[in-house]
């Protein structure tokens, strides 16, 4: 099976469908690294119907996030920071994600709004002089709407 | 499940015969075999041989291993299934792709997932360069593509240390 396929060079060696399989399993971390593997496995790891999949497993296996909205008022705390579980529910990892929202201006003074599957809204600021962001801790990735 | 009650009660076990893409033959109790989603289809249609071809015979036997255990699976023995299952994901990268592939092709739902989770666990922590040779996929990225798919996440490839080890 897999020696039939040792000497092709397209990239494609390992069948997809068995690849999917497995990758479907891994971490987000670690899917996003693998972007960088061929660009067929980067296609795969983009597609919406593989992110759901992932997405479902997490939800079968994993503990999920828990997030600690902290006094912003009290200096030099940290306004957001995560629990994160193994998948074993073993090793809780707590992680400070509060870098990503500093350089969006949203270390400090923002309040958590709300939240759905996994994405968060956040505030900063008074008044007429709000902005919102909407933040993945898991890609870390957000988007500001001033 | 229908035959296999049908054999219980007259205490025969109805046998059916595997034969691997290297013509070997084995003989095995129906009620293990049907674990296989595909033997269970050929089964329903009147087969009493199963021609493999897709499975040579050093994958078919660890497959026949492993039914045979779950076929066992009770409420009072799930810590033994779960040490084999533990001892049968052992091999190498290449053994266990040979498995998955024909775990895949005869639908064996439970020997998937073990499997799937079972290198995804390993790989997790692996090298972008160590999957590839794992998997012996070649780069089509150019230097310059590669390095704008890195970009747009860059965290996930700067977390410490990744595993450049190839079992």
């Amino acid at each position: 099976m897999a020696t039939s396929t040792k000497d092709d060079d397209d990239g494609h060696n390992f069948p997809e469908d068995l690849a999917r399989e497995i990758l479907v399993r891994l971490s987000v971390e670690s899917l996003l690294r693998f972007k960088c593997v061929c660009k067929s496995w980067c296609t795969l790891i983009n597609s919406s119907l593989f992110i759901r999949e992932n997405n479902y497993n997490k939800n079968k296996s994993r503990p999920q996030l828990l997030i600690y909205d902290r006094c912003a008022d009290i200096d030099d705390s940290v306004p957001m920071s995560i629990v994160l579980e193994d998948k074993r529910g073993e090793t809780p990892l707590l992680a400070k994600f509060d870098h990503d929202l500093q350089g969006q201006g949203f270390g400090d003074l923002s309040t958590l709004i709300g939240y759905v599957d996994g994405l968060f809204l956040l505030r900063k600021g008074y008044l007429r002089d709000v902005s919102l962001a909407l933040w993945n801790p898991v890609t870390r990735e957000d988007s500001t709407d001033d | 499940m229908a035959s296999s009650s049908s054999s219980s009660k007259t205490g025969l076990k109805k046998m059916l015969t595997l034969k691997s893409s290297d013509g070997d033959e084995f003989e095995l109790e129906e009620s293990i075999v049907i674990q296989c989603q595909t033997i269970k289809h050929m089964v329903e249609d009147g087969f009493s041989l199963i021609p493999l071809q897709n499975v040579d015979t050093k994958t078919l036997t660890k497959i026949i291993e492993y039914m045979k255990k779950h076929a066992e699976k009770t409420e009072s023995n799930k810590e033994e299934i779960k040490n084999f299952n533990k001892e049968f994901v052992k091999g190498s990268f290449d053994d266990q792709f040979e498995l998955v592939s024909a775990a895949n092709y005869l639908h064996i739902n439970g020997l998937m997932d073990l499997l799937c989770q079972s290198i995804a666990d390993r790989i997790n922590n692996k090298s972008v360069r160590a999957v590839r040779e794992i998997f012996n996929i070649s780069n089509d990225y150019t230097p310059d593509e590669e390095e704008k798919v890195r970009d747009e996440h860059k965290w996930a490839h700067e977390g410490g240390e990744f595993d450049e080890s190839l079992d």
